[in-house]
């Protein structure tokens, strides 16, 4: 990625927004070299009566030196002023607006793209590469502009005064700079490793905290703990050498870049002597060689540490050129008939579904049982456009629901999840996703109806309370009513449900069904099933086997088919039986 | 930052006092090798100023050498930079490695119920993050900051010795920037600027992982993401509070490097001053050169304590959160264990409170060795602790619990731990292979044992294909195993175990109803001839129990056997069973 590229994404096209921070801070060091020169010229007043004896000291141009300097002083404080708000005022709106973008953006990706990595994982990334791009755009850019100028500056005036010495300084820089493109790839290649040793290190803590129950319980802290403690020493081993890696070539690439001093000092005596070169100008240039090499190792420094941060802004890229679903114009009206047409879907190459052909009428009860991995809940996901199919079509009230608005089409689903999510929020506004503008008569309705109120009026803020912190863990039994109370504040005609299988306390188990039966009524449903005791009463049952349908019917049909399903019926029924 | 925090950060860094010392004395001769080539053109000018008359009389191989002088100068300060970097870090990263390990051992010694799903992430937030930032203060705080301090000092001693009136000049703005400096981090309303910031930043970042954890709800309930007003609102927040410190900062910042800038401002005029008024012109110049040239140097190091101040407030937290783990109170192992005689568990009036929460009140049972207990209950009602606590997962208050008639503090945890084996709802898998994770270390039993224990718990048939069977590597970042996998596999480790009491609890939970025919079917076999405590929810499957309590609000409601509790008039245990009934009859629509 090139440099400009970097620039480009974290402004999220708008590079010019950088403009103000480098120009001002470009300003403001040059500013701040202005007292160097006027160091020479005190030490070219200071310098004439001793070349020329009979000379006095010249007092009034010592005097406009000073005020001089006085006014560059003045101009710096203004220019630094304008500098800082440039860099961090406007830095920090950058990210903001960055964030913002990125997060919406994320909203609109195809769920395909969360199922194959852990969403804890991207999200830790995104909140990481945010930081890192904040620090690149509010330091390390304007920093980096501020370095380069005055040397920059100092170089190209010292041409005008003796080209062949103030090229002889100037050529260290491509001398130095291999050698700091090579500390940047021991660095990048140091880091790379010390990552994968930290993430395993990380992965080993884990594991041991959270494994030591089992750890104590077969006496094996000797065992696990020295396997910890390998993890531990690598990743400390490793972190000396990433620290260790990249010193030597960046001391030897600023030792080089500040040879440039000692080949003025001598190359500048010899031209002095040569009569090619004044005393005053020798000074100069002595001087002014005194400094431009620093800044230029910060500058070295700078580039090493914004290599660095590209890595931030390629992932961050890389996220926001993932294509989205491709959105339709149609809306769907009061025909919520679903009907899959020769469906097709692999993912990560490996078929999941094959030739799926399937109506649904409006209104019906459909229960789609199977073994576990046979793709019965990919067959619901397709309908809500997690992922697009390969081939063949999925309709809505006959229309294809590619060409259908995605908001309208999610608009219409509610999906009760297996797994309960909740935000770190109050009840409230959990219920409250459901609905953006419901009434708060509309949700306490919603959480009367799915069997929570009760129990949520029992807590001590009430709906007010927010879940997940520090002694308000609700039970999992409590959780799922409230995400059934969050689809019924919905109220979507099509609903699809994943039965949950964990099992809970009898009297939750109970609520938690008066609840789905409330938010199911005069619906188009389709239930992922476990039990299929719970659907007998579908209006149509798919068995789905190794991504086919390989029976559809009703309970009895199924059941005199004597087929899978009824092998599947007869082992729970013989389950129902089991003692321990 | 908190004045204990860093006497504690520097009783830590203690440990590794030497090679600290060296890296403080590297620190600080590096800054002084940094000034050399400074000297080095100063000592040049001063030779050209002597015979700026007469350049023909300038002494070359002076100025040769001390152009090399320069140079070794920058190499040398590379080098003892590095070497003095090099000290703290593997200083400061051995003290990490050591904290990690001294807080590992410590967990080993603390009650389990320590060990939550919260504070495992907790736990391991401070075991990486907190350690983590030692570092910061340990391999860089400590040599910039005494190099920071000590080099200026030199410099003004020896200031002073050149010429005191142009020292008095340096030193004072000298002075003026330190007060600036310390407006910078000592400040009460910065700090608490500093860490309203942190807290604003965490919630930012905290919101923006919530959010694409509960991504498919977003995706699922809302139309746009200005639903996400907490979010949203988050991130401006962060913003506004930015701009805020920005501004807040702005005047300090800004004058602090003016001031660092104008030092020629107040030299040149008194410099000028007292060169006219010299007795010799010539004499003073080479004095008026030093502090022009070398002036600034001073203010190298307080650049660098500049940029650190800002990093100095962080470090304050992790600490206390790394000594909150290693003070806590371990459990008490007893001085001489005795072996237990047989298995029986009694429970003699325990009380139990968890962070002064009472959870169990005066229970008292007894659990004879060979036999089935069921315990069963609303959730939250205390029947998975009592399990727990057979295992000496915490102490109780008062009361007490015997296994094989002697008190479980009086027995040491190993001896404990060989008698027990549990099968919990969570199962933890190892980063090993199978085998190991069924074998847990026992090295005395073959191979064909471990199979036929996994035979025993169902998991044989799917081991078999997995690409390396009983080799395949499994747990965190190995091959992926379903919530009803990982549970045969840890069932097969308690059959391996064979200890004689076990228990169990919830262990069927999230069992698929495929699979749930299986485990069933392996705890049937685990559970022959062993004191079994089982805590269910599927009451069917419990209904042959010796015993059954049923425990509601910390207490037990009824005892007995299962035909007797469900014939007992307005009980508890009857009415659980008759919601149970009901709920495994439901039919979805059917009502």
């Amino acid at each position: 990625m090139k440099f400009m590229d970097v620039l480009n994404s974290a402004t999220l096209g708008e590079p010019k927004r950088l403009r103000p921070m480098i120009i001002w801070t470009m300003i403001e060091y040059l500013l701040r070299g202005a007292p160097y020169g006027f160091t020479i010229m005190i030490i070219w007043l200071i310098f004439e009566p001793l070349q020329n004896p009979n000379t006095p000291f010249n007092l009034n141009a010592t005097i406009f030196s000073c005020i001089g300097l006085f006014i560059t002083l003045v101009l710096l404080v203004f220019a630094n002023v304008k500098s800082f708000f440039a860099s961090y005022k406007d830095g920090y709106e950058i990210c903001s607006d960055g964030r913002l973008n990125i997060v919406s953006h994320l909203r609109k990706l195809p769920m395909g793209f969360y199922n194959s990595k852990d969403p804890g994982d991207i999200g830790a990334y995104i909140v990481n590469d945010y930081a890192n791009i904040e620090t690149l755009v509010t330091h390390l850019l304007p920093q980096f502009a501020g370095a380069i100028t005055m040397p920059l500056v100092a170089l190209i005036s010292l041409m005008f005064f003796n080209w062949k010495l103030a090229l002889i300084a100037t050529l260290v820089i491509p001398l130095a700079w291999p050698l700091s493109k090579l500390s940047y790839f021991i660095i990048r290649k140091a880091g790379i490793k010390h990552q994968k040793t930290k993430i395993e290190a990380s992965s080993r803590m884990i594991e041991y905290i959270q494994g030591i129950k089992i750890i104590k319980a077969f006496n094996l802290s000797d065992v696990r703990f020295e396997r910890l403690e390998h993890a531990f020493r690598k990743l400390k081993s490793d972190s000396i050498k990433l620290e260790a890696g990249s010193g030597p070539t960046m001391i030897l690439a600023s030792s080089v870049l500040n040879s440039g001093l000692i080949l003025i000092t001598l190359f500048g005596m010899s031209f002095l002597f040569a009569g090619e070169l004044s005393l005053p100008f020798y000074i100069m240039f002595l001087v002014i060689g005194g400094r431009v090499y620093e800044p230029l190792i910060h500058a070295l420094m700078f580039l090493a540490e914004l290599n660095y941060m590209q890595l931030g802004v390629e992932r961050v890229e890389k996220l926001r050129k993932i294509e989205l679903l491709k959105d339709g114009e149609q809306e769907l009206d009061s025909d919520f008939t679903i009907d899959f047409r020769d469906v097709d879907f692999s993912y990560n190459s490996v078929k999941v579904l094959k030739n799926i052909s399937l109506s649904i009428p409006t209104n019906s009860f459909t229960a789609f049982v199977g073994p576990s991995g046979s793709g019965k809940t990919t067959l619901t996901r397709v309908i809500a456009r997690f992922w697009d199919v390969d081939s063949g079509e999925i309709f809505i009230g006959k229309k294809d629901i590619k060409s259908l608005k995605i908001d309208n089409l999610l608009s219409k689903i509610s999906i009760v999840f297996q797994d309960v999510y909740l935000f770190n929020d109050t009840i409230y506004n959990n219920i409250r996703v459901g609905k953006e503008d419901a009434t708060e008569q509309e949700i306490l309705e919603a959480a009367k109806i799915a069997n929570c109120h009760d129990f949520i009026s029992l807590l001590a803020n009430g709906y007010q309370t927010v879940v997940g912190e520090s002694g308000n863990t609700l039970s999992g039994g409590e959780k799922q009513r409230i995400s059934i109370a969050r689809a019924i504040l919905k109220n979507a005609p099509i609903i699809l449900l994943d039965e949950a299988t964990a099992s809970l306390d009898p009297e939750n188990e109970l609520y938690i069904q008066q609840a789905i039966d409330n938010l199911v009524k005069e619906k188009t449903v389709i239930v992922v099933a476990h039990r299929l005791n719970t659907i007998k009463r579908a209006d149509k049952i798919v068995v789905i086997d190794k991504g086919e349908i390989v029976e559809e019917g009703k309970h009895n049909d199924l059941i005199k088919n004597n087929s899978l399903y009824k092998k599947l019926w007869d082992e729970q029924q013989k389950v129902k039986e089991w003692r321990f | 930052m908190k004045k204990n925090s860093l006497l504690r950060l520097i009783q830590i860094a203690g440990t590794k006092k030497w090679w600290l010392i060296f890296s403080m004395i590297l620190a600080i001769l590096s800054t002084i090798a940094q000034f050399v080539p400074f000297v080095s053109i100063y000592k040049i000018l001063v030779e050209l100023a002597k015979n700026a008359s007469e350049p023909n009389l300038i002494n070359r191989e002076y100025i040769w050498f001390w152009g090399y002088v320069a140079l070794a100068g920058v190499l040398l300060f590379g080098i003892l930079l590095y070497a003095s970097m090099m000290l703290s870090h593997i200083a400061a990263f051995n003290i990490l490695y050591e904290l990690r390990v001294l807080i590992s051992k410590k967990l080993v010694k603390l009650p389990l119920g320590f060990f939550s799903n919260k504070s495992s992430g907790q736990i391991k937030k401070v075991m990486s993050e907190d350690v983590e930032r030692v570092e910061l203060f340990i391999a860089h705080h400590i040599p910039d900051i005494t190099s920071a301090i000590l080099f200026p000092i030199l410099l003004i001693i020896y200031m002073f010795y050149t010429d005191w009136h142009l020292a008095i000049v340096v030193l004072s703005v000298f002075f003026i920037a330190i007060i600036f400096q310390s407006f910078m981090m000592l400040t009460e309303k910065n700090k608490k600027l500093y860490k309203k910031y942190q807290h604003v930043l965490g919630k930012m970042n905290g919101s923006i992982v919530e959010y694409i954890k509960g991504v498919a709800i977003v995706k699922i309930f809302s139309k746009s993401r200005e639903a996400f007003q907490k979010l949203n609102s988050d991130i401006k927040e962060y913003k506004d509070l930015s701009i805020d410190v920005t501004k807040q900062y702005a005047p300090i910042y800004v004058g602090y490097y003016t001031i660092l800038s104008s030092i020629l401002l107040f030299l040149i005029p008194v410099s000028i001053y007292l060169l006219i008024n010299s007795n010799s012109y010539s004499e003073y110049i080479p004095k008026l050169l030093f502090f022009l040239i070398l002036g600034g140097g001073i203010f190298f190091p307080l650049m660098k304590l500049m940029w650190m101040s800002s990093f100095m407030m962080q470090n304050s937290v992790g600490i206390g959160l790394i000594d909150d783990i290693l003070n806590m109170e371990e459990i008490i192992e007893p001085s001489n264990s005795k072996k237990i005689k047989n298995s029986s568990i009694i429970f003699k009036d325990v009380e139990f409170s968890y962070e002064k929460t009472p959870i169990l009140k005066k229970i008292s049972f007894e659990a004879f060795t060979g036999t089935i207990t069921a315990l069963v209950g609303p959730s939250g009602s205390g029947k998975s602790t009592i399990a727990m606590l057979i295992a000496r997962f915490w102490d109780i208050q008062s009361g007490d619990i015997l296994i094989g008639d002697r008190s479980i503090k009086s027995i040491s945890s190993k001896e404990l731990m060989d008698n027990i084996s549990f099968v919990f709802q969570e199962n933890t898998l190892f980063f090993d292979t199978i085998e190991e994770n069924i074998r847990m270390g026992n090295k005395d039993v073959s191979f064909d044992d471990v199979i036929s224990a996994a035979k025993t718990a169902q998991c044989h048939e799917f081991i078999e294909k997995l690409p390396n069977g009983y080799k395949t590597l499994v747990g965190e970042g190995g091959t992926y195993l379903s919530g009803g996998e990982q549970q045969r596999v840890s069932l097969a480790r308690a059959i391996l175990k064979n200890s004689p009491i076990l228990l169990l609890d919830e262990a069927t939970a999230y069992a698929d109803p495929e699979n749930e025919g299986k485990i069933v079917h392996a705890i049937s076999h685990l559970i022959k001839g062993k004191t079994v405590i089982i805590v269910a929810h599927r009451l069917s499957t419990i209904t042959t129990a010796d015993q059954i309590l049923v425990i509601n609000n910390g207490q037990i409601v009824e005892k007995g056997k299962h035909e007797d509790l469900v014939t007992m008039n307005g009980g508890v245990y009857r009415h659980m069973w008759e919601l149970y009934s009901q709920s495994r009859e439901w039919v979805i629509g059917g009502r």
